[in-house]
């Protein structure tokens, strides 16, 4: 199985309204600070017209996009969510982007959409009805799609495998690939009692085509600590030495800086995706130094 | 019913009707750690919704205030229909359950005019036929030139209070017989409309030929030829505002 990326294995920033402009003055050079492609929410633009996509065209012609669904429900009982696929067609048609991806989760039926990324449970029955799901969406959408691990605050009595495992066949059955969010490994382990680093070891490196890293927020409860997963904040140390310890292994990849909420000035955002292509640039030099920057 | 489809309904109902309908053998750990985790699911689709209605509603918010908006937000979550939208769909039924529930006609008129804004901003592209676009044409000839509606544009009457808010911003709206919304280039205009422009405004972007839009307005009866110079007067506000687009047939 081989990834199909036109996205370029560089840091590359999540496209927030606020930013619109300064991405375009850092396309033609006005201003410092260009990241190497850009990611969208394509539900933010299922609508016909107006402003956003008058923005997104602009940008379209600057940069390479990632298109990341959070919408398609894959995992659901139902079945992936018919309008929402559709939609999805209509708009990489219409910008023809380099990547396109959703997640390891389910998000209610159709007469109760829930906005949120639920757990799939781990188990033989769920891959099967997961595969079909994907081998439709990409059969519809014409190319490889990206399944991102997801965070995790619930682990299913029943689970049969691991999370890695579950993605691994995924990608065998039916040809897609994973997007790695880091950050998600870290949520995950945290809530769950896992270990981070035997987790991010567990991944095959050459079935992941994309990277994310983004920051959480810490509640501590009396049953332990619990992450969420918010995308509110710096990426943690823990998520970064993850990283590095990732892309020793495997090279570098297109990475995202994930930053949803509490969304930060622009020059913030492009210090965090500096210190991405920095990190990444360190681990694949003491890579082929044959040193290693993180033991777990 | 499968294993999937069989979990899948009980998550559901656990999160819509809380941790009674959660079962002790469905998730590992204790049943207090689970909670904890099913919380933060709770918490997520809560929060989406609500801001998502805060989004759509920003002036209707204000004029309510945060409380109470949020108070009405929730009962609305709770009706049939809301669920089942699209975050960004969420508000369609917005201003008519505020009226059902008996609010003032100023909120559930607002947010009527926002939801009518909304959907202005996110309307499809099209080329608006300008004033400009019309010089040089023989006037027999004007009034065969077929338009229909932008996909923009649209019209409303609103109550005295809401026009009053509106008009804060935008000169005349205050005294409008009906407000009009174009956007004919990037940004939704809002507009003062009189009720002759509300009177041409074509309805459900049928077409229709430039005269038989104005022939639509107080003609007197048996001289349909006959052009009233109002009607000419809101002609020209609708195309200068954008409202109209040409079809070539």
């Amino acid at each position: 199985m081989s990834i199909v990326s036109a996205l370029p294995p560089a840091v590359g920033i999540g496209l927030k309204p606020q930013h619109y402009a300064q991405l375009l003055e850092a396309a033609t050079g006005n201003i410092p600070h260009r990241p190497a492609w850009l990611e969208i929410h394509p539900q933010n633009y299922f609508v016909a017209g107006g402003p956003p996509h008058r923005w997104l065209s602009a940008l379209a012609e600057q940069y390479p996009l990632s298109f990341h669904s959070v919408g398609l429900s894959l995992g659901s009982a139902e079945g992936v969510d018919r309008d929402e696929l559709n939609q999805l067609v209509a708009l990489c048609q219409r910008y023809e982007p380099a990547l396109v991806s959703d997640h390891l989760s389910w998000s209610g039926n159709q007469s109760n959409r829930f906005p949120d990324l639920l757990p799939v449970p781990y188990t033989q029955d769920a891959l099967d009805h997961f595969c079909i799901q994907v081998d439709f969406a990409q059969d519809l959408l014409k190319r490889q799609i990206l399944i991102e691990n997801p965070s995790r605050y619930l682990a299913f009595a029943h689970d049969a495998m691991d999370e890695a495992e579950f993605l691994h066949l995924l990608c065998k059955r039916t040809g897609c690939a994973i997007l790695l969010d880091i950050n998600n490994i870290e949520v995950s382990a945290t809530n769950l009692g896992l270990d981070p680093f035997l987790m991010i070891d567990a991944i095959e490196p050459h079935l992941v085509g994309e990277i994310h890293l983004a920051g959480h927020a810490r509640e501590e409860h009396e049953t332990g600590i619990l992450l969420i997963d918010d995308h509110g904040s710096p990426v943690s140390d823990i998520t970064w030495a993850l990283f590095t310890r990732f892309t020793q292994r495997a090279g570098r990849r297109p990475v995202l800086i994930e930053w949803d909420t509490d969304v930060p000035d622009y020059p913030i955002l492009m210090a965090e995706a500096a210190k991405a292509e920095a990190a990444m640039d360190d681990a694949v030099f003491c890579a082929k130094q044959g040193q290693r920057l993180v033991e777990a | 019913m499968s294993k999937l489809e069989d979990i899948q309904i009980e998550i559901m109902q656990s999160l819509d009707h809380g941790p009674d309908f959660l079962s002790d053998q469905l998730f590992a750990g204790s049943r207090a750690r689970v909670l904890t985790g099913m919380n933060v699911h709770a918490n997520t689709i809560s929060h989406a919704r609500l801001v998502a209605l805060e989004d759509s509603f920003p002036r209707t918010r204000i004029s309510m205030g945060h409380a109470r908006f949020n108070e009405y937000s929730r009962m609305y979550l709770e009706e049939p229909g809301p669920a089942a939208r699209p975050l960004m769909q969420i508000g369609a039924d917005f201003a008519d359950f505020l009226g059902r529930r008996g609010q003032t006609s100023t909120w559930s008129d607002l947010a009527r005019f926002e939801y009518c804004w909304l959907e202005s901003y996110h309307a499809a592209e099209a080329s608006a036929l300008r004033l400009s676009d019309l010089w040089g044409i023989a006037p027999d000839m004007l009034m065969e030139i077929t338009v229909q509606t932008h996909p923009a544009a649209s019209i409303g009457q609103f109550n005295e209070k809401v026009r009053q808010l509106l008009g804060q911003e935008v000169a005349g709206l205050a005294d409008a017989h009906a407000v009009l919304l174009t956007r004919p280039d990037a940004e939704v205009l809002v507009s003062p409309a009189s009720a002759d422009i509300a009177a041409i405004f074509p309805k459900n972007r049928t077409h229709v030929t430039l005269g038989n839009l104005l022939a639509g307005i107080n003609e007197p009866e048996g001289n349909e030829k006959c052009v009233p110079p109002d009607g000419l007067t809101a002609l020209v506000v609708l195309l200068e505002a954008g409202a109209l687009t040409r079809v070539q047939i």
